[in-house]
């Protein structure tokens, strides 16, 4: 009887212990999505709570916050960016004066 | 009759200011659009051409108040679309040698700043994150390009690629976990250490 009880509690422990892990590890998935989209503005007020909380608890998600944030910067700042070449800007200036 | 002639282009002559107002000052923008899109200056000059011009016959239905770098970039796409796509490029199928000689032709203008920094993400140079984005799939280089380039919001890219906005939120988050991967790949060529000391 004892004994069986044992085996029951372990049992329950270890399965409690599962589900606070995948929790945790569905908590860290979900907060990566919202991550790419904050960095954005784009989250609803209950999202951004949401992401707040759980990166106020893990640091792991904290550094990669750190470094979502980084490559939003690094593709602003390295992309290449070119003017629109001088004899494309009059001539569309010329059209939209020659059409009338 | 003259007095008609002159009341007309009177208000052509207030449409033209407005759009000239309006729409031709993001041209650099669609410019940079067109030239990513197709690879090529003179496709690119072609159709930011041909997206004014189609602007200008229907500027009277955009509609004034919303953003009309939006409204000129989603002209720009189908006109794309409808001319080039049928001979585009595979997906994932990248000309690595056609970016490096388009990336040669175009950097010239661009001016180099040069920072002391010596962490990974200052190490990569234009053209490393340039070949980064192009390696991608279109369908998220095209929301990166859109979101992080060009600062449209979600409900405007959503628009520009007519998918829902959920759809433009989890390309955008798979587009740049690609796109991250990759840049590390670049940092351990040059040996920087990415593991962040953890
Ligand atoms: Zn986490």
């Amino acid at each position: 009887m004892q004994k069986s009880m044992g085996i029951t509690l372990r049992t329950a422990n270890r399965g409690r212990h599962n589900r606070t892990n995948q929790f945790i590890i569905m908590i860290c998935n979900k907060a990566k999505v919202l991550m790419s989209a904050a960095i954005d503005g784009e989250l609803t007020a209950k999202e951004e709570e949401e992401l707040s909380d759980h990166l106020a608890t893990c640091a792991q998600c904290r550094d990669e916050f750190q470094e979502a944030k980084n490559t939003k910067i690094i593709i602003q700042e390295r992309m290449v960016r070119v003017k629109a070449p001088k004899n494309l800007i009059e001539s569309i200036v010329r059209m939209t004066t020659v059409i009338s | 009759m003259k007095e008609k002639k002159k009341s007309l282009s009177a208000q052509e002559e207030l449409k033209q200011k407005e759009f000239q107002k309006e729409a031709v000052a993001h041209i650099n923008a669609l410019y940079n659009y067109a030239l990513h899109l197709t690879m090529n200056p003179d496709d690119a000059e072609d159709l930011v051409q041909e997206t004014y011009l189609k602007a200008y016959k229907f500027f009277d239905s955009f509609e004034r108040g919303t953003n009309c770098k939006a409204w000129l970039f989603k002209i720009l796409k189908n006109n794309y679309i409808n001319k080039f796509r049928k001979n585009a490029r595979e997906p994932g199928k990248v000309d690595y040698d056609l970016i490096k000689d388009f990336y040669h032709t175009i950097k010239d203008v661009q001016s180099d700043t040069t920072e002391a920094e010596s962490d990974f993400f200052h190490s990569l140079l234009h053209e490393e994150v340039y070949q980064a984005l192009q390696s991608l799939p279109e369908e998220f280089r095209e929301v990166i390009q859109l979101c992080d380039m060009e600062g449209f919001t979600y409900e405007e890219i959503a628009n520009m690629v007519e998918s829902p906005i959920g759809t433009v939120r989890s390309r955008l988050y798979r587009g740049r976990k690609l796109l991250r991967a990759q840049l590390e790949d670049y940092a351990k060529k040059h040996g920087y250490n990415t593991e962040n000391g953890e």
